[in-house]
């Protein structure tokens, strides 16, 4: 009785819905495995990868199951510095994952948000609109990033930021040429027709005919912002290095590739793929099971 | 052309082969071109624009300077065979007989006088020859061989100002612009190598000069490819696209070490690395205490702390593990063999507790919380040296963050002294200690040209005194004691900074190929040399 | 049209004016040009003499009041570090970066919308599965890792490609092409694989993500209940849904990488702009960065332009005229 009344409801239906790929089930389970992961770092790892006192030199770059100065076992093997890359990966998945989720949800919704308005309203608002777009989409994001460290410092949050600023406009730009074919059908006449208010025209039925494409854009858009806070971090304006992320412990752990220390980058770039390969999972069974025009 | 572009990895060893047993044979017409990976590329081919290495190094296969350094950096004889002071205003030059320009102009003392008076005269430099030639009043002619300089002031470094002048012919128009020079037209000097051709971001291409008076090079043709990327340079160089690379990084050398197409060739380098501190101001922005509050006195005044941040750093293990070896430890500016070098200033030898003794006695049993800074894409690993550094002065207990920048942030802001420590590093290119002891430790004083880089604000007038005699001494066995005198009080007395080491520069090359490494860190075409 | 057209022209100008502005407030910002470009050594007088000599010493409006007269008359200014007028130094470099990125729009467009389809298609075939996984890893996986792993792999132990640099060029109306040359499209291939796998990825997906849609729309199965079987009719309708999406990020991604091909662009040694920009931001040589943004931002105006356009010429719902 009490599953009938649960199917029912929308939410209730989409789960459902959800649950019937069992690869996207697979998907949601390794998401929040590594979510908790994430969550309880500073309880799992066996060491504090950000305390320059707990790091032991002498136990640099030793490779995986190899003992330490002091008797532990090093899971995944140490970097230069002696870190212990196991509980450099842990801590590095919070922040990839912060970055890359946040940075992008947000974007996502002040995009989206500014594009759909833009091309439902059209005239002065959309031209201005656009135009910061244009002028957006052609500020490089290593600018962005340097004139932001230089004024706030560095720090997760300004990495956010930085990629809130560089990627906003790419969801306006996009949700705007989907709205833009959207705002002259039927369905919009009607709504218009039926005088709903604008807010309620643009949220509740433009919105979920153009979202299957966002979507799409959206979680390709997670992976391009965590490997874009990798480049920055590469690139030196990025998050400290005492507290690396993902993307900064491949990119610091590339150079030894070549001399066979495959450890230091191999493992965090698993990690990294496996996430976004998850991530990429999950978003296309949401689309599947949220676009209107794919229910039968 | 038997260039090596086009075949396998395997047919470009063979080509190689091949080559070298023409070379050997007396070269039976086919020519021979080597390929040069560098990290860096020249801002322009105009040999007085700009004294950057990249740029200089550039020159070098082309243009010649008036003395020149020898790969450990002495003065040696090039288009001026002797110097000698006539009296402490006047020099006098005599010149190599016999050489010719590239485009057929015999060299005299008429282009020594011209390179020599143009260069005051090139527009625009962001960084300028100037300096080399501040302390000349004029220059004459005596014959056609010989030339007189005559001095403002007293300057026993003469020699090593002149072997910064790049000779042209007296022939190059004045109004002769930059682009002018970076198309090749008046690209003309005495040197080994003719200009070809110079696209930049893809090639530089010069050829064998026939008649130039010293060694030839053992090729015909030589193509300069900069590929910044440390991995994608040594990538090329084991694709057989180039056969010889400049900066290999640490990291990289132990794979090429294990790889039998390449050898490599180290040589120590000029850069010395150090940790400079904000030692003469009551309060620094990045020392606090540890719960975070302000100290009542800047730490970092005390040379007890100094002498303690010095103690905790392990040279060895930073040099070993870090740079995988690519560097020496350091106790003062210069490495041996330099004038001003002190046989007595080693490197700090690595002591925890005599390190957390020394905190305590200056008031600090505890430690206190510091911020370092450092560049993190100007030299050698950088970043990951900070990061150690850090690590190291966690050990005696200081709370310690880390913050590495791009050098453009960096520079900006150490100027501007908003830091309190911070990892820095100095080129000896003069091969003497002088221009470092003045430009990082003398008393601030910029209408003096004193002090420069001294972003710590370090102050000590017996330093100075010593640093001023120096100047003006013309006997070079006073002029290294008062030098050596000078480091004495800088590293020992005050740890004024602390010396980390010296950076190793090494290259690689393809089996069969030879390279006399050089201190100056340039990468010369006429050095490369064919081995049998 | 015309009008629309001429509108947005004019808009542009203000824009590129105002990336003027805030590139000028941004090298402020991180630091002095002063800095970074005289020698480590320097001494305070020459220093000075550096800060003079480029203005830097005047307040910041000044600076741009000077750079504007001499822009009016259409001198972007000379390079801080090279002395050469900087749009030459950017327009030198133009070819080089515009072969790339067309070589990579042509293997993203060339491979992505077929592969899509495929997938879309018959989303439970194995070579579906095969495509969807590479495509997801081709967002994981980070451009300098991928483009040194294929520079090792292709050049270093195969040995088929050369690892590096752009190799021979003939000059096709007086501009260095590479792309007629065997050479030349040697050196052309990884460099432009590495560039175009993101984009390509995206495309399948959006791609593939569209044909789903329209195979399960009402008219599919209403002609499929017909009895028709043609997939050129669902070509036709599979292509016109997806069109629009696909336009605006090929149009996007086109954008980004003439404009920000840098990494690829060092890893392969490649002689474009992407490396001149990112060099000129490391050395602050500030007249180089607001001539090449600048610049940028008018190439965008033109490409959202274009795709604009584009739009209004795929589905005649969407109007080009923006209402006042």
């Amino acid at each position: 009785m009490k599953g009938i009344k649960f199917k029912d409801k929308p939410l209730g239906k989409a789960l459902v819905e959800y649950g019937e790929s069992p690869m996207a089930v697979v998907a949601f389970c390794i998401v929040v495995i590594f979510i908790l992961a994430a969550l309880f770092a500073s309880q799992l790892a066996p060491q504090d990868p950000y305390d320059l006192a707990s790091l032991e030199l002498m136990d640099g770059t030793l490779e995986p199951m190899s003992e330490s100065f002091s008797g532990s076992i090093y899971v995944l093997g140490t970097d230069a510095q002696g870190r212990d890359m196991l509980s450099a990966i842990l801590y590095g998945i919070r922040i990839s994952l912060s970055v890359g989720v946040a940075s992008t949800l947000i974007a996502f919704a002040l995009g989206t948000s500014m594009g759909l308005v833009a091309a439902y309203k059209g005239g002065r608002f959309e031209t201005l609109l656009m135009r910061v777009v244009d002028l957006q989409l052609s500020f490089p994001a290593l600018l962005i990033a340097l004139v932001l460290l230089v004024i706030l410092g560095q720090g997760v949050d300004k990495i956010v930021l930085a990629l809130v600023i560089v990627n906003w406009a790419y969801f306006a730009r996009s949700a705007r040429g989907s709205a833009m074919a959207e705002r002259n059908r039927e369905y919009m006449e009607a709504a218009r027709a039926l005088r709903l208010g604008e807010a309620r025209i643009i949220f509740c039925h433009l919105l979920p005919n153009v979202l299957p494409s966002i979507i799409v854009i959206a979680t390709t858009m997670v992976a391009r912002a965590i490997s874009t806070e990798a480049t920055l971090s590469f690139l030196g304006i990025g998050l400290p290095i005492t507290e690396p992320s993902l993307g900064l412990l491949i990119s610091n752990g590339f150079r030894y590739l070549l001399s066979g220390k495959y450890w230091i980058s191999f493992y965090p770039g698993i990690a990294l793929v496996i996430i976004i390969v998850s991530l990429n999972m999950m978003g296309d069974r949401l689309r599947d099971v949220l676009n209107p025009r794919l229910k039968r | 052309m038997h260039s090596f572009d086009k075949a396998t990895t395997w047919r470009k060893a063979l080509a190689l082969a091949f080559t070298i047993v023409l070379a050997a044979a007396g070269g039976l017409g086919a020519q021979t071109v080597l390929k040069v990976g560098t990290s860096t590329e020249p801002a322009s081919l105009d040999p007085q624009y700009s004294t950057t290495g990249a740029t200089q190094q550039a020159s070098q296969q082309i243009f010649e300077t008036i003395v020149s350094r020898s790969q450990n950096l002495r003065m040696s004889p090039s288009l001026a065979l002797s110097w000698k002071e006539v009296d402490p205003l006047t020099w006098e030059l005599k010149l190599r007989q016999g050489v010719k320009f590239h485009d057929g102009k015999d060299f005299g003392s008429d282009d020594v006088i011209f390179s020599i008076k143009r260069i005051p005269r090139v527009p625009d430099s962001p960084s300028s020859y100037k300096r080399n030639v501040a302390a000349i009043k004029d220059v004459v002619a005596v014959d056609k061989h010989t030339v007189r300089i005559f001095l403002k002031t007293p300057s026993p470094q003469l020699p090593i100002d002149l072997s910064f002048i790049y000779v042209l012919p007296s022939t190059t128009p004045e109004n002769a612009t930059i682009d002018d020079f970076n198309k090749g037209k008046y690209v003309v000097g005495t040197g080994p190598f003719k200009f070809v051709e110079w696209v930049r971001g893809d090639r530089f291409v010069v050829e064998r000069n026939p008649n130039y008076w010293g060694q030839k090079s053992s090729f015909d043709r030589v193509i300069f490819r900069p590929i910044t990327n440390d991995p994608s340079r040594v990538a090329a160089l084991l694709a057989g696209d180039v056969d010889v690379i400049d900066n290999v990084s640490p990291v990289d050398q132990e794979r090429l070490r294990k790889d039998n197409r390449v050898s490599l060739i180290s040589k120590p380098g000029v850069t010395m690395m150090y940790i400079h501190m904000d030692s003469n101001r009551d309060k620094s922005p990045y020392v606090t205490g540890k719960d975070g509050k302000p100290l009542d006195k800047n730490p970092l005044k005390d040379p007890k702390v100094r002498e303690a941040l010095s103690l905790a750093i392990n040279r060895e293990a930073l040099v070993s593990r870090i740079l995988n070896g690519a560097a020496v430890p350091s106790g003062q500016f210069v490495p041996e063999g330099m004038v001003g070098y002190a046989p007595d200033l080693l490197p700090e030898p690595y002591d925890v507790e005599k390190a957390k003794r020394l905190l305590a006695e200056a008031g600090y049993p505890n430690g206190f919380s510091i911020t370092l800074h450092a560049p993190n894409d100007r030299y050698l690993n950088d970043e990951q040296v900070a990061q150690t550094v850090g690590q190291f002065f966690a050990r005696i207990g200081l709370d310690v963050k880390v913050q590495a920048l791009p050098y453009s942030v960096f520079i900006t802001a150490a100027t501007k002294l908003e830091y309190s420590i911070f990892l820095m590093g100095f080129g000896n290119t003069t091969g003497d200690a002088a221009r470092g002891l003045t430009a990082v430790l003398a008393t601030y004083d910029a209408s003096a040209g004193l002090g420069a880089n001294n972003r710590g604000r370090y102050s000590n007038p017996d330093f100075d005194k010593l640093i001023k005699a120096a100047a003006v001494e013309n006997d070079e066995e006073k002029r290294d004691a008062y030098l050596q005198d000078a480091a004495r009080v800088a590293f020992k007395q005050d740890r004024a900074i602390l010396p980390l080491y010296f950076q190793t520069i090494t290259w690689a090359v393809r089996k069969g190929l030879s390279y006399e490494p050089r201190m100056d860190e340039y990468t010369l075409a006429n050095k490369v040399t064919i081995v049998r | 049209m015309t009008v629309f057209i001429i509108r947005r022209l004019l808009q542009s100008v203000v824009l590129v004016l105002v990336m003027s502005v805030l590139v000028f407030l941004g090298v402020y910002a991180i630091g002095n040009p002063a800095d970074t470009l005289i020698a480590p050594d320097a001494t305070e007088a020459e220093r000075i003499a550096i800060v003079e000599h480029f203005g830097l010493d005047k307040p910041l409006y000044a600076q741009y009041g000077k750079f504007l007269a001499n822009a009016l008359k259409g001198d972007m200014g000379n390079s801080f570090k090279f002395n050469e007028p900087a749009l030459k130094l950017i327009t030198e470099r133009i070819p080089a970066t515009l072969e790339l990125a067309f070589a990579a729009l042509f293997i993203t467009v060339l491979l992505g919308i077929p592969l899509g389809l495929y997938a879309g298609f018959k989303p439970s075939a194995l070579p579906s599965k095969i495509i969807m996984g590479v495509s997801a890893f081709g967002f994981s996986v980070p451009v300098f890792w991928l483009g040194l792993m294929m520079v090792m792999t292709f050049a270093v132990i195969l040995g088929w490609l050369p690892a590096s640099g752009r190799g021979k060029t003939v000059d096709l109306f007086g501009i260095p092409v590479s792309f007629l040359t065997w050479d030349g499209i040697q050196h052309m291939i990884l460099p432009a694989i590495n560039l175009s796998f993101f984009k390509l990825s995206l495309i399948i997906r959006l791609t593939r993500a569209g044909t789903q849609e329209v195979i399960r729309s009402d008219y599919i199965k209403y002609a499929k209940a017909k009895g028709l079987k043609s997939s050129r009719i669902i070509l036709v309708h599979v292509l016109k849904n997806i069109l629009i999406p696909i336009t605006t990020i090929l149009g996007l991604e086109f954008g980004r990488t003439i404009a920000f091909a840098t990494v690829t662009e060092t890893i392969f040694a490649w002689p474009g702009m992407g490396k001149l920009i990112i060099d000129s931001i490391s050395t602050l040589d500030r007249p180089v960065i607001v001539a090449y943004l600048m610049m940028i931002v008018i190439m965008f105006i033109m490409i959202n332009l274009i795709v604009d356009i584009i739009y209004s010429l795929l589905d005649p719902r969407v109007r080009l005229e923006e209402r006042a």
